[in-house]
C-alpha cells in the first residue's frame, strides 16, 4: 500500500474509531437487540423474528406508520417548495433583505421545547388563534391539538421551524447561478416566472434533491414536536414511529421490540434515500441529454 | 509484573471498600439541601463505616431514564427515591432488593400499614415508604362565589353539578389529569375493581361503566377543557394559577407553589377534603426509598433507608416541605393540626385524611399499561369515536392480551 494511502488512513483513524464506537456499534447492537426480548435490566434473550411478527400484527404500529407517512406527505412538499420561493424573493440586493433573512431564520434557532410550548399556547382553547376566531368571526374554539386532526397542527410547527433552514440552503444554491444566464434569458424574452422555471429550477435540482432528502428523513424521525405538543394523543392520532419507539423502549421497557421498530424505520429511510438519489440521477442525466 | 498486578488489585479492593454509599433523590434540591445534608451527615456519624454519603438529586422528569441507565450499566446507586408506580417496574424485573427479611418486623410496624403494603408486589416488599401526600381539593373562593356555590365539592356527583354552575360563568371547574392515576383512582373510588386476583380485567362492571360514563359526560358536555386529552398535571396547576379553573385536585404541597407564583390567588384559595365516590375512600400517594439489587453494601443501604424515613427525619422533612410522614408516630405531631393560611390548612386537611387513606391502586404487574389502555379507550369514547360500553370492552380485550 502506498505511503500516501497509509497516511490518509492514519489521519482518518481517530474519527473512524469514534464514529465506530458511537454510531456503528450502537446500530449493529440495535439490529441484534431487535431479535431479542430485552428490558434493559436483565440480559437480552434471543427470540428470533418474534418482534417482527408481532409488529406485523400490531394495529398501533400500522396506525403510527400511517401517521408518519401522512406527516411525510404533508410536510416534505411544502418544505421543498416554500423555502425555494422565499429564497428567490430574498435573493435580491434590496434594502432590508438581510433583516428578512434573519427573521425567517429565527425559528430555526429556537429550541423545539420552547417553540412547542409557545405553539401549544397559540393553539390552546383560549389561545391566540381561537381568541381571534372568536373575536372576529364569533366562532367556537377549534380543537387544534385536542381533536383528531392534531397531526396537521404539529405539521405546521415543523414547517414553520424548518422554513429558514432550507431557505438558507437554497440561497447558497441561488447565489451560485451566474447572473449572465438571467440576463441572456431576458434578452431572449423570458420574464417573470418563466425565467425561474427555465433557469432557477433546473440549476437548483441538486439543492432541491438535498432538501427533499433532508426534510423527508427529518419528517420520518419526527419526535420532539409530538412529545412536547401532544404526546401522541388524543387516542394516538398524532403518534409517529419514533414516538412509538420511545414509548415502547422507555415507558414499557420493551427494548427489543423498540429496536425492531427502529430497524423498520431504518429500512424505510434507506429505501427512501436510495429512491431519491436514483430519481436525482435520472433527472440530472435527462437534463444533460436534453 | 506480578507485584504490579497485585498492587493494582489491592488498590481496586481498597477503592471498593471505601466507595461511599450513593443516595439519589427526586428534585429535593435546593429547597431541602441543608436538611438532607444534615441528615446524611448524622447518619455518617452514627455509622462511620458508611463514609460520607454521596447524594445526587435528579430532576423528576429524568429519574426514570437515569435509574434505568445506571442499573443497566451496573452503576446503580445504593438507595433511590422513586414513586411506587415506577418502582414496581423495577421490582417486577427483579432489580430491587427484597426487604421483608432485611427490615425487622418492629421497624416495619412504624409505618402506616396501608403505605407499607403499597410497596409490595407478589408478596415481596420492594421499598420503604417515605413522604406522603393525600389529595385535597384546592378551590378559588371567588370563582365559586361567582357561580353561586357556597362549598367546595365533596363527591364526584357534587363535582359534576358544580362543574355545570362554574361553566356558566365562562370558566371551567377543573382539568382532570390523564398523565397521573387520578382518573384511574376515580374508578376505584366509584366502586369498580380494576383487575381480578388472577390479573384479568374486571373494570367492565356496572360500577366501571358508570365511572367511565362520568368522564365521557363531563367531556361531551364541555364541562372540562378539551386540553384534558393531551395535557396533564402541570397544565392543571397552570390553569388554576391563572384563574381559569376553580378547582385543583392535587396534593397540599402545591399550595406553596401557588403562594409563591400567585400570592393574590393564594389569599382567596381554600382547601377542602379529597373528592370521594360511593365508597367514601380516600387515596394516599407515597414516595418510597428502594435499594437496587446491585448495591455492594446492602446492609448499610437498608440502614440508610430506615434512618432517612425514621420519625425524626420524616417530621423534619414534612415541616420543611408541607408534606406528610409515612410513620404513625411522626404523623401525631401537633404540626399537622395547626390552623393558618392556605398551605397550613392544606396540610391539616391532608393529615386528617391520612389515618383512613389507603393506596387505592396497589402495585401490580404492568399497572402502567393498564392505565395507558384504559385512558386511550376512554378518550375514544370522550371523542365519540365509540360508545363507553365499547371502549370498556376494547380495553378489556387489550388488557387481557398484555
Amino acid at each position: 500500500m502506498k505511503l500516501l494511502t497509509l497516511k490518509a488512513y492514519g489521519f482518518l483513524a481517530p474519527a473512524l474509531v469514534i464514529f465506530g464506537i458511537v454510531t456503528f456499534f450502537p446500530v449493529l447492537q440495535a439490529f441484534y437487540l431487535s431479535f431479542t426480548r430485552y428490558d434493559i435490566l436483565n440480559p437480552p434473550q434471543w427470540i428470533g423474528g418474534a418482534n417482527f411478527s408481532r409488529l406485523w400484527m400490531d394495529p398501533l404500529f400500522a396506525k403510527v406508520l400511517g401517521n408518519t407517512l401522512l406527516y411525510l406527505v404533508g410536510v416534505v412538499p411544502v418544505l421543498v417548495t416554500l423555502p425555494l420561493v422565499l429564497a428567490v424573493l430574498l435573493n435580491r440586493a434590496v434594502p432590508g433583505v438581510g433583516g428578512f433573512r434573519v427573521l425567517y431564520y429565527i425559528p430555526v434557532i429556537i429550541p423545539m421545547v420552547v417553540a412547542g410550548v409557545t405553539w401549544k399556547w397559540v393553539y390552546g382553547e383560549s389561545g391566540l388563534i381561537n381568541g381571534l376566531l372568536r373575536a372576529v368571526f364569533n366562532l367556537e374554539a377549534v380543537p387544534w391539538l385536542t381533536g383528531e386532526g392534531s397531526l396537521f397542527a404539529v405539521m405546521l410547527v415543523t414547517i414553520w421551524k424548518g422554513l429558514g433552514y432550507y431557505m438558507v440552503i437554497y440561497l447558497a444554491g441561488l447565489q451560485s447561478i451566474p447572473a449572465q444566464l438571467y440576463e441572456a434569458a431576458a434578452l431572449d424574452g423570458a420574464v417573470g416566472w418563466r425565467k425561474h422555471w427555465h433557469i432557477t429550477v433546473p440549476l437548483m435540482r441538486p439543492y432541491i434533491l438535498l432538501v427533499a432528502v433532508l426534510s423527508a428523513i427529518s419528517a420520518m424521525k419526527v419526535f420532539e414536536e409530538v412529545y412536547v405538543m401532544t404526546r401522541g394523543g388524543p387516542i394516538n392520532s398524532s403518534k409517529t414511529i419514533v414516538y412509538y419507539l420511545y414509548e415502547k423502549a422507555f415507558t414499557n421497557l420493551e427494548l427489543g421490540y423498540a429496536c425492531a421498530v427502529g430497524v423498520i424505520l431504518f429500512i424505510l429511510l434507506f429505501i427512501f434515500s436510495l429512491v431519491n438519489a436514483r430519481l436525482g440521477n435520472l433527472r440530472e442525466d435527462s437534463t444533460f441529454n436534453s | 509484573m506480578v507485584m504490579g498486578g497485585a498492587l493494582v488489585l489491592a488498590g481496586c479492593a481498597k477503592e471498593q471498600a471505601a466507595r461511599p454509599l450513593e443516595f439519589w433523590t427526586m428534585q429535593l434540591k435546593p429547597d431541602h439541601t441543608a436538611l438532607l445534608e444534615k441528615t446524611l451527615a448524622q447518619f455518617t456519624r452514627e455509622n462511620p463505616s458508611a463514609g460520607a454519603i454521596s447524594w445526587v438529586d435528579v430532576p423528576w422528569a429524568d429519574m426514570e431514564s437515569k435509574i434505568l441507565a445506571a442499573t443497566a450499566a451496573g452503576t446503580a446507586p445504593d438507595v433511590v427515591n422513586l414513586n411506587p408506580q415506577f418502582a414496581v417496574k423495577l421490582a417486577q424485573r427483579q432489580a430491587l432488593l427484597p426487604l421483608d427479611e432485611a427490615v425487622a418486623p418492629e421497624a416495619q410496624a412504624r409505618y402506616f400499614p396501608s403505605l407499607w403494603q403499597a410497596n409490595r408486589l407478589g408478596g415481596i416488599t420492594f421499598g420503604v415508604p417515605w413522604y406522603v401526600s393525600t389529595q385535597v381539593t384546592i378551590y378559588n373562593k371567588d370563582l365559586l362565589k361567582k357561580a353561586s356555590l357556597t362549598t367546595a365539592p365533596r363527591t364526584y356527583r357534587d363535582l359534576q353539578t358544580q362543574a355545570q354552575a362554574i361553566r356558566r360563568t365562562g370558566k371551567y371547574a377543573f382539568l382532570p389529569t390523564f398523565d397521573t392515576a387520578q382518573v384511574l383512582e376515580s374508578f376505584v373510588k366509584m366502586g369498580a375493581t380494576l383487575v381480578s386476583p388472577e390479573g384479568k380485567a374486571s373494570f367492565n362492571s356496572p360500577a366501571g361503566r358508570a365511572a367511565a360514563q362520568y368522564w365521557v359526560d363531563l367531556y361531551q358536555a364541555q364541562l372540562i377543557p378539551r386540553e384534558s386529552l393531551t395535557e396533564g398535571h402541570r397544565k392543571a396547576v397552570e390553569l388554576y394559577q391563572a384563574g381559569e379553573t376553580a378547582l385543583l385536585l392535587t396534593g397540599p404541597q402545591f399550595l406553596q407553589g401557588i403562594q409563591k407564583n400567585a400570592p393574590a390567588l393564594a389569599q382567596i384559595t381554600g382547601v377542602a377534603p379529597q373528592i370521594t365516590g360511593v365508597l367514601k375512600k380516600t387515596n394516599a400517594a407515597a414516595m418510597n426509598l428502594v435499594i437496587p439489587k446491585a448495591t455492594t453494601r446492602p446492609e448499610l443501604a437498608v440502614q440508610l433507608a430506615l434512618f432517612i424515613t425514621n420519625d425524626t427525619n420524616q417530621l423534619a422533612l414534612a415541616k420543611a416541605g408541607n408534606l406528610l410522614p409515612s410513620t404513625r408516630q411522626a404523623a401525631q405531631d401537633s404540626f399537622f393540626t395547626m390552623a393558618g393560611d392556605a398551605a397550613t390548612e392544606g396540610r391539616r386537611v391532608s393529615a386528617q385524611q391520612l389515618a383512613t387513606a389507603a393506596v387505592l391502586i396497589p402495585p401490580f404487574t404492568n399497572l402502567d399499561q393498564l392505565q395507558q389502555i384504559l385512558y386511550e379507550e376512554l378518550q375514544g369514547a370522550m371523542l365519540a369515536k365509540k360508545s363507553t360500553a365499547q371502549a370498556l370492552r376494547d380495553a378489556t380485550t387489550r388488557w387481557d392480551l398484555v
